[in-house]
């Protein structure tokens, strides 16, 4: 066993790790486990057949970044949606400046079954193809050039056990937030992925890679509550 | 074409918006592409965040 590639592959696919479970917890959050965790299986057999099938060849047949960018933009798109939606309902902009029965058109749109099991399924099965794939590019390149796969693999796996034992420790916490709330954060964090993946695929470059992912959340969270701040003043300021 | 509708449904609310991010995108990819790869991500950042701003002010 190499320690420093076993080290190395630990710290890079639990990155990857985190982020494909973050969007499993906030997807089941929200939804419920039974569609996340459909999504999350289907992945890994995706994964896990596209490995079995192409084995050390697989990624010059998968175009990583092909599909990190269509997966980015789907997730962009669904993020937006989100937010916006939670942006008019927590502004109360809908109740505001429409009658009664648009307010709760809209509200029903928003706090319904707007998620479908399938919106959940889809969008847990992207986020951990993603995931895995770049898992797997990690395995390979670092197994690769250290001709130490034993290594890299044993590392990626350690990393596994630890993001899973993690998300399995969050699982009870995260069901006492509010259920807006959560939906709230989902979008912005659904933003923020597509954004950086989409970003990615197109060349752009984030500064401090995936570090930049926080920076993401942290603008597209502070911009949504400055919009319902400013949302909420200006239509008291209309209805005085 | 209804199951066309429904994957559109899926990730478009306000086409205006869903447009606009895609602007976002060939915007910051374009300025990646002319070799300033850093701006591109900060001007995809500022027109969605734009657009967003935009587009809960006019619902």
């Amino acid at each position: 066993m190499v320690w420093p590639v076993l080290i190395a592959a630990f710290l890079a696919s639990s990155v990857e790790f985190g982020e494909a479970l973050t969007i499993v917890l906030a997807v089941g959050t929200v939804r419920g486990f039974r569609p996340a965790m459909k999504g999350t299986l289907l992945a890994v057999l995706a994964l896990a057949l596209l490995v079995a099938i192409l084995g050390l060849e697989v990624l010059k047949y998968v175009p990583v970044d092909v599909l990190k960018g269509v997966i980015g933009v789907l997730l962009l798109l669904f993020g937006l949606k989100w937010i916006r939606k939670a942006i008019l309902r927590f502004s109360g902009r809908a109740a505001l400046h429409d009658e009664a029965k648009i307010y709760e058109r809209e509200r029903n749109k928003i706090g319904g079954d707007d998620v479908s099991d399938f919106q959940a399924t889809l969008t847990a099965f992207n986020g951990v193809l993603l995931e895995g794939l770049e898992v797997v590019v990690i395995v390979l390149t670092m197994g690769s050039v250290a001709n130490q796969y034993p290594s890299a693999i044993a590392g990626a796996l350690l990393g596994l056990v630890v993001v899973v034992s993690l998300g399995l420790a969050l699982k009870g916490p995260l069901t006492l937030v509010p259920e807006n709330v959560l939906k709230f954060v989902v979008g912005v964090m659904l933003t923020s992925f597509g954004t950086f993946w989409a970003g990615s695929a197109l060349g752009v470059h984030w500064p401090g890679s995936d570090a930049s992912l926080l920076a993401l959340v942290v603008i597209y969270l502070v911009l949504s509550q400055r919009l319902v701040a400013g949302l909420k003043l200006r239509d008291q300021g209309v209805a005085a | 074409m209804k199951a066309l509708e429904e994957i559109y449904g899926l990730f478009v609310e306000d086409p205006w918006l869903a447009l606009l991010g895609l602007v976002a995108l060939a915007a910051g990819g374009l300025v990646a592409r002319m070799g300033h790869h850093t701006i591109g991500a900060v001007i995809l950042v500022a027109v969605i965040v734009g657009a967003l701003s935009w587009s809960v002010r006019r619902a």
